[in-house]
């Protein structure tokens, strides 16, 4: 699984195939929708265009799409894949993930998932947005396969310890959504991370993507300009030190850019 | 809906146009007739926009959805940062007037909205508590006759909600009453475009500082909230045993207080159940056997997981008529002084 990946939320044609041709161009592979962005067709244009153009195999790619609490009401999740993946026109997609964990639904919708995980159409399964609470009762309902991936908000103004440390004992991965927190005005005007930009000769969104590799946390961004796509793969040529990374985690406010129970009533 | 909406102008506006080639045989007319309708419409929306705004902006409007306007939302999100709280509070009027937490030194959020039973502050809890810090406290305001409301009948208090709950957790929820709401213009024409001429008063009983009513007005006020409780709930006789009728809303508004305590536990959150004081006038109507069969006897029950229960019904510190605006709800004064003793009995000050 690639280390970084791109996020494609809310971006219209265009700019969802520059984004996806200057992001692979610059070494990007995971490439992370899902059915509730409402573009799964446009990425699954876009990824054509990409294959022709950067002369990229769809091996060469990741694709991530997940399940919205729609469908999980349905319940026809059987189908639902078939209609992502005629969407992203493609027989597989790399990961697949339960968007949130929808009250009276997720338990149900994970053991459909199992099923469809063991037909070949996905090559992973796994989570987004759950709390302890969710993965505990997940476990307790039987399962045959452990999430293999949690993507989660992720930041230095939200380390949600403790579900990191229930992840790492069942090893799940976690991927971090929303890792630059949309660059809060916290995180720009951190002294420490300035001061850890200045030292690196790095930007503070690099600072934070090197922070969440060093954990061993995928993060998924999502950026519509080439030079900041350029700019956040730049992570690969410097380390923190472990006192740089603890002063990156004594900035957690447990703060959550995206709270819950708003996209998912009674989470 | 809209996408019909647009597809029905369109097809309008080709059918005139074919009438119009019929009759004259022109084209340069049909395009002249074309230009001026496009004109017309645009002309028609953005005039139709620009009064609805305006309704919104009555105190007509407002009024309706006076409470709706507090909860935090995604629109902003930049600059919309509050989260953690410490503390919360629900209920109908009486939490409505009883809480207030500037200067307590807590980031605190008065999410009553009245009037509301109590299935819907376990909605607005469904829908906002992940804006609660871990352990922060939800304070479930208890109100005397408050057990016997399973829900309103009348579908126009709903409508509230469409502004502030997501469509799963509303009653009757309608797409196109949910439009209705957005352009008062098309619900109820007649009634918005008289309140732009003449509007109604705003609503300030949040602002009153003073009891207006002097003691006479009050023991008239209690007297009137009484008779009006008793015909709500068919109640001839506040001493007499629980009717049917109230018995299987109470038992179900029990199974609901203890889901919603339980609810808030399971997500590390402090539930605390506080009944807000009135004055002597409105209390002293409530007898020690009313109490326990409507109130007492009802939290008993469904506060199995024995959170805390304050009880400020009868309470020397809330004796001054002075602290409330009417029989039943503080005032500015009442909600500062009360917030800070339910703060302080509950530690967190």
């Amino acid at each position: 699984m690639p280390s970084i990946g791109m996020g494609t939320y809310q971006m219209d044609r265009k700019t969802l195939q520059n984004v996806l041709l200057t992001g692979t161009s610059y070494g990007f592979r995971c490439i992370d929708t899902a059915r509730d962005y409402w573009n799964e067709p446009l990425v699954g244009e876009a990824m054509k265009i990409v294959q022709r153009k950067n002369g990229l195999k769809r091996e060469d790619l990741f694709i991530t799409t997940k399940i919205g609490n729609s469908q999980q009401i349905i319940g026809n999740i059987e189908q639902q894949i078939d209609i992502s993946l005629k969407s992203l026109q493609t027989d597989y997609v790399d990961l697949w993930l339960m968007h949130w964990p929808y009250p009276g639904h997720y338990i149900e919708t994970w053991h459909k998932m199992e099923k469809i995980y063991y037909s070949g159409k996905v090559r992973a399964i796994g989570v987004c947005n759950f709390r302890e609470r969710h993965l505990n009762a997940l476990i307790e309902s039987g399962i045959s396969i452990m999430p293999m991936v949690m993507q989660i908000e992720y930041h230095p103004l939200g380390t949600i310890k403790p579900m990191i440390a229930l992840c790492d004992k069942y090893g799940i991965q976690v991927e971090a959504y929303s890792p630059l927190c949309l660059m809060d005005k916290r995180l720009i005007e951190s002294e420490k991370l300035k001061s850890l930009a200045v030292k690196y000769n790095k930007t503070i969104p690099q600072i934070i993507l090197r922070w969440d590799i060093q954990q061993g946390i995928i993060p998924v961004f999502k950026s519509a300009t080439p030079h900041r796509l350029k700019e956040n793969i730049n992570i690969y040529d410097f380390t923190l030190t472990s006192d740089e990374m603890e002063l990156i985690f004594t900035m957690n406010e447990d703060y959550k850019f995206h709270p819950e129970s708003i996209n998912c009533p009674g989470y | 809906m809209i996408k019909k909406f647009k597809l029905a102008v369109l097809f309008c506006l080709l059918l005139l146009l074919v009438c119009v080639y019929l009759w004259k045989g022109s084209l340069l007319v049909c395009a002249y007739v074309a230009i001026v309708t496009i004109l017309l419409v645009v002309f028609a929306k953005y005039s139709f926009l620009f009064v609805n705004k305006l309704i919104r902006n009555t105190n007509w409007y407002k009024n309706q959805f006076i409470d709706t306007d507090k909860f935090v939302t995604n629109v902003k999100y930049r600059t919309n940062i509050t989260r953690n709280y410490d503390v919360v509070n629900l209920g109908s009027n009486p939490g409505k007037f009883a809480f207030a937490y500037e200067n307590s030194g807590l980031i605190g959020a008065n999410w009553a909205v009245s009037p509301q039973s109590l299935s819907y502050d376990f909605r607005i809890i469904k829908n906002y508590f992940s804006y609660i810090r871990d352990g922060g406290v939800i304070i479930l305001t208890m109100t005397p006759f408050g057990f016997c409301l399973k829900d309103y009948a009348d579908d126009k208090l709903n409508m509230k909600y469409y502004l502030l709950l997501d469509y799963t957790l509303i009653i009757n929820y309608s797409y196109r009453k949910h439009i209705r709401i957005a352009y008062p213009l098309l619900s109820s024409p007649i009634e918005a475009i008289k309140r732009l001429i003449k509007d109604v008063p705003a609503d300030n009983r949040l602002s009153l500082t003073t009891n207006p009513m002097s003691p006479e007005e009050i023991e008239e006020d209690a007297a009137k909230w009484i008779n009006g409780w008793k015909q709500q709930f068919s109640i001839s006789e506040l001493d007499a045993p629980v009717s049917e009728q109230n018995r299987d809303c109470i038992a179900y508004n029990t199974n609901l207080l203890a889901e919603m305590i339980s609810f808030c536990l399971e997500r590390n959150l402090k539930p605390v159940l506080v009944l807000p004081p009135t004055t002597k006038a409105l209390s002293s109507k409530l007898s020690e056997s009313f109490r326990e069969s409507y109130i007492y006897s009802i939290i008993r029950n469904a506060n199995t997981h024995q959170v805390p229960f304050l009880n400020y019904l009868v309470d020397a510190r809330f004796s001054d008529n002075e602290l409330f605006f009417n029989s039943f709800f503080l005032n500015v004064k009442g909600r500062k002084v009360f917030t800070q003793t339910v703060l302080s009995d509950l530690k967190i000050v």
